[in-house]
This record gives C-alpha cells, structure tokens and sequence, in this order.
C-alpha cells in the first residue's frame, strides 16, 4: 500500500509539472509582446507593464528564460500567490469570494447525481431490459446528447421563465430554489453517466459467481443484493463520483455565466470577455490542480475500497 | 463530454487487453470455430444496426446537417449578412420563417450558413485529433517499452486537463492574432487537445492485434514494421476508434459553441451557432426565436452524432447481443 501511495503521488508530481508546462507554454511561447498578449487588444500602461514585467521576469530571453520564468510561475503557484489581475486586484481575492458559489452549486448538483443517477441506475440494473430500463437508458442519451450550453438555455426559458417553477437565474435573496435549476444542469452529465456506470455495474455483479453462491446457499433476494450486489456495484461509482466532483467544480464556466452564479466559472468567463490573461491564467491553473488532485485521491479511495486492486 | 467518450470507450469490448477482452470482436483473437461462421462481425453489427430505429433517426439527422454545410444555398436564398436595424425582432413570417434578431438579420439564413462552421469544426478537428490518436497510439502499442511508457504517460498529462479549460487558453494565445482565421484556431486547438480517449482504444487495439499468428507470419516472410502497421494492425484498430472519433465529433461540435459562446471560438464575422446564442441569450424575454433556433440547431446535430456513436457501440458489443 505504502509503495503504491509513493508510486501514485510521484505520478501526480510529473502530471502536475507536465500539465502546468503545457499551459504555460501555450501561453507565453513563440510570443512577439507577451505582456500585450496578456491583455488582449486593449493598450497597456506602464505600470502595468513595469509591474508584469517584473512578475513574469520577461527582461532574460531564450529557453534558459522560459524555464526560468516557467519555475517561477509555479513556485508562485505553489505558495497560493497568484498574483494580481490587469486592475490591480489580488486574483487570490477574486478566487476565495466566488469559491463558496462554486462548491455549494457542485455539492447540490452531486446530490442530483445520487439522488436521480445513481439510484435509477440501480433499479435499470436489477430490472434489466424491462420498461424502467429502456426509459431511463433513452433519457440519459438526451441528457448526454444535450450539449450543456443548450441544456441550460432550455431549462432556463422552459422551466424559469414560462413555466415559473424556480427563479430563471440565481439571487442571493434565494440562495436554495434558484440554486436547484443551475445545479441540475450542471450535474445533467455526471447523472446521466453515473446511471449507466451503475446500471453495467450492478448488470455485471447480478452475473457473479459468488452472487449465485450466495442465491443458492439460501439467502433472501434482498440480502443478496443489498449485501453482495449493491456493495460491490457501487464501488466504480463511488470512484466515479469522486472525479465527477472535481469535474463539477471546474466544468461550471457555462452554467455559471448562463445562471449568473458568481462563482469560479463566472469570473473565468468575465476574465476572458474583458481579456485579463494573468487572471485566466491564475483560475485555470487553480481549476487544474484540484482536478489533478480530485483524480489522485479517487485513485487511493478505489484502492482501499477495491482489495483486488494490486498496490505493487 | 469526455466522461461519456471516455465511458463509452471503456464498454468497448476491445479496450481490453489480452483474455480480459471477448471474441469475435475486432483486436481480439479469432475463435476456432470461426471459420465455420459465415458472418463476420462486421455484418453482424451491420444486421444490428439495421434494425435499430435510433441507427437511423440519428444517421439521416446527421447527413442532413453534413449536407446542409456542404450546400448552404439549396437551403435559403437570403443573405445572412444582410442585416437592417429597422427589422430587429420582428417575429417569424412566411419571409424569413425563423424571424429577425437583434441585428435585424434574418435568423433562418443565419442558422443555416452557421452550419458550415459549426460542422466544419466538428469533422476537421475530429480527422486532426483522429490523426494524432492513430499515430500515438500505433507507435505506443507497436514498439512498447521505452516509447509506450512515454507516450502513455504524454496521454495521461493531456487527459488530465478538462478540454474547455485548456481549449481557454489556448484560444485565449491565439485570438489575440490582429488577423481572422475563422475556424482554423478553434479546429487547431480542439484538435490537439481531444485526441487523448481515442489513442487509449487505438493503443490497446494494437497491443492485442500485435500478438496474433498472421503478424508473427507477416514479419517472418519479412514484412517492415510500416508494413505490417498498416496493413495488419491498423484494420483491427479502425471500429472502435471510429465509434470513439464519432463521438469525439459531437462532442467537438458542442466544445465549439460553449467556446463562442464565450467570445473565442469563431468570431465575427464568420458565423456560428454559439455566436448566435450568445448575442441572444440575455434577452430571451424580448424574443424567443432568435435564440431557440440556434440552440435546436446545436442540440439535434450534437444530438445526432452521439446517438450515432452509441448505436454502433452497442451493435459491436457482443454483449448486448
């Protein structure tokens, strides 16, 4: 186990480099005037440039100062400084006042996913083939099919504004209802895969070996299923989730700009629509090492859970 | 997107390796008694497919957008960049049956010429990221070793960064061009970045094929490896990365609206669905109709090229059988 969490975090060490080198390249390499590419179209001042060009170190050249600069960068991102955008705010401000919109939409979308996803999908599994079944496996191909920018719209003007069921964008002066159509669009995906990752994965345990054991040794159908099945079963699905509230914290940038959350999202795309790279660059480096770290800790819950998985 | 790319790209049977992986499907071993069966797996998808209502619903949805991209002008003879102020939001009539927006600009023509881009996006990126997946994944499966476990590790550092996220800033470097490409930046980078799943089916594809006795026979009489690859492996390889790559493309085709919705996909005055939505969607309580034509547009392509994907993954899925 020991030798399998020391393998599994070096991985993360050189995903986490890898990743941040590619994003940083993009970036900055083969650039004429960075800092003018940093703020897009709109003309810099000199304090600006003055101040990026000290943030950045752009006065050494060459691939010695690309690295350089490249180590800086994340040096910088490892203390948590992510420094200022194009006004002079504290991109670390921005992020911590939209943070809570962020993580309570994607725990309310996670509940939709468990609640919906996860429990039809046991139901489709066990009544394999039968109209439940069929029903729920033709939504989930909607939902999928949907692409997120249109689900949003739709449930936006259907269900917000013709039909009035809940506020058509969010207000802090209601925090719940108007929280429940953004959290439902953006967990529309994860539910709809996390019914059919439950449904193959109970479909596929109901065939065991050690499930017929259990039938014939004379246990009742419920036990069978609650003890064997159901546990067994939700083993992926739990791995599965574990992404997916990674994926939910940083895929909100669409859901959030449709339904004015002010969350993370919201000020990735505000960031964009006025051209403030260093903010851009701040969130998303942000967004990708949550991702990178959602993933490594979805691989060590699947090894405890798992103990057929091999730690060598 | 990718979940359900990556998910789907799991249920493949052929995604695994060796003995985990079934019969009679492509890069596995053939059974003994195949050469008794008078089908091929192939016509046995194909006998499936035939008989599936959703093969068909989203087979002619999907030609019906790839024909209306090709041939914009069979479809309207208005011009979608003749725009007068004085017909903004007037409602859909016999002249232009999906109204006027904002702009005054007739929102039939619109939809229909932003097909070309937004299908345009979808398929070059999907035969650029289909390129990349086919070349990685042929040399990682093919060589092993050293070049495996580089590029394995190259798929894994690419596959763990969201698509969109990356898509930003990448797009965020190359927008700041004084000049309009069009489409080429949003395919270049959608390209690159989405190549990941499919080299995972085509590497694990390869690495099964590699092992079976016509290409040990093959490089006995001496065959090259350039030889063998192409025209040994590279076959077994072809259904499950066309299942994945069908996807990948729908999947591409949505990325593309999300990103000019965002301001920097396709920009004016190339036309696009997400661009269309996102001048309309703050006012959708003005008028409907410039919004809600784009968007189904969007949801019926995107729609359709995933069901299409499906559909042949559960026709090759002996399991489902």
């Amino acid at each position: 186990m020991f030798r399998y969490l020391v393998r599994r975090i070096l991985q993360m060490i050189l995903a986490f480099f890898g990743t941040t080198l590619i994003i940083y390249a993009l970036i900055f390499a083969a650039q004429n005037d960075p800092i003018q590419a940093l703020a897009g179209e709109k003309p810099v001042s000199a304090a600006q440039r003055a101040y990026l060009t000290e943030k950045f170190h752009l006065d050494k050249t060459g691939i010695g100062g690309f690295f350089y600069r490249y180590w800086d960068y994340v040096s910088h991102l490892l203390r948590g400084d992510l420094g200022q955008n194009l006004n002079g705010r504290p991109i670390s401000d921005i992020l911590a006042s939209a943070w809570p919109y962020t993580i309570r939409m994607a725990l309310f979308a996670m509940v939709f996913v468990i609640l919906f996803g996860v429990t039809a999908g046991v139901i489709s599994g066990i009544k394999k083939g039968g109209w439940f079944d069929r029903t729920s496996f033709l939504l989930s191909l909607l939902l999928i099919g949907i692409p997120v920018l249109a689900l949003a719209l739709i449930l936006q003007y259907v269900v917000g504004y013709k039909l009035g069921w809940f506020p058509a964008s969010y207000t802090d002066d209601q925090p719940i209802a108007s929280m429940i159509l953004p959290a439902f669009v953006l967990g529309a995906l994860s539910l709809a895969t996390a019914l059919r990752l439950t449904s193959t994965s109970v479909r596929e345990n109901l065939g065991a070996d050690y499930v017929r054991t259990a039938t014939s040794k004379g246990l009742s159908r419920n036990r069978v299923l609650g003890a064997h099945v159901l546990r067994n079963s939700l083993i992926p699905v739990i791995t599965f989730l574990g992404v997916e509230l990674g994926n939910l914290m940083a895929g909100a940038i669409i859901t959030e700009n449709i339904y004015n959350v002010k969350g993370v999202g919201f000020n990735l795309a505000l960031a964009i629509k006025q051209e403030d790279g260093p903010t851009v660059v701040g969130i998303v480096s942000v967004l990708v090492v949550i991702f990178l770290v959602a993933n490594l800790i979805v691989d060590l819950l699947y090894a405890v859970l798992d103990p057929r998985i091999r730690y060598s | 997107m990718t979940d359900f790319e990556t998910l789907a790209a799991n249920e493949l049977p052929s995604a695994k390796p060796g003995i985990e992986g079934d019969f009679n499907t492509p890069g596995q071993p053939k059974g003994l008694g195949d050469s008794n069966k008078p089908r091929s797996l192939a016509s046995d998808a194909w006998r499936d497919l035939r008989r599936s209502p959703m093969f068909w619903i989203a087979a002619v949805l999907a030609l019906l957008f790839i024909v209306i991209a090709l041939f914009p002008s069979w479809f309207t003879s208005a011009n979608p960049n003749a725009c007068e102020l004085s017909n903004s939001i007037k409602e859909p009539s016999s002249k232009a049956i999906f109204g006027y927006d904002f702009q005054g600009c007739n929102v039939y023509a619109r939809t229909i010429y932003g097909t070309r881009n937004s299908i345009g996006v979808g398929i070059f990126a999907t035969i650029l990221a289909g390129g990349i997946a086919f070349i990685v994944g042929m040399l990682a499966g093919y060589f092993g070793g050293w070049v495996d476990a580089t590029l394995a590790r190259l798929i894994d550092i690419v596959l763990g960064i969201p698509l969109l996220l990356a898509s930003i800033v990448l797009l965020q470097r190359l927008s700041n061009s004084p000049h309009n490409y069009g489409i080429w930046p949003v395919v270049f980078t959608l390209g690159i970045l989405g190549w990941t799943t499919a080299a995972r089916v085509v590497r694990s594809s390869v690495i099964s094929a590699r092992q079976q006795d016509y290409v040990q026979a093959a490089r006995m009489l001496g065959a090259s490896d350039r030889r063998i690859m192409v025209r040994h492996i590279l076959p077994n390889a072809m259904a499950p990365a066309i299942v994945v790559l069908t996807i990948a493309l729908g999947a591409f085709i949505s990325a593309e609206a999300a990103l000019s919705f965002l301001g920097i996909g396709i920009k004016p005055p190339a036309i696009s669905w997400g661009g269309e939505i996102s001048d309309s969607a703050n006012r959708f309580r003005q008028a409907w109709w410039p919004l809600f034509y784009p968007t189904l547009f969007l949801t019926l392509t995107v729609l359709a090229f995933i069901m299409l994907g499906d559909a042949i993954r559960a026709a090759f899925d002996p399991k489902s059988r």
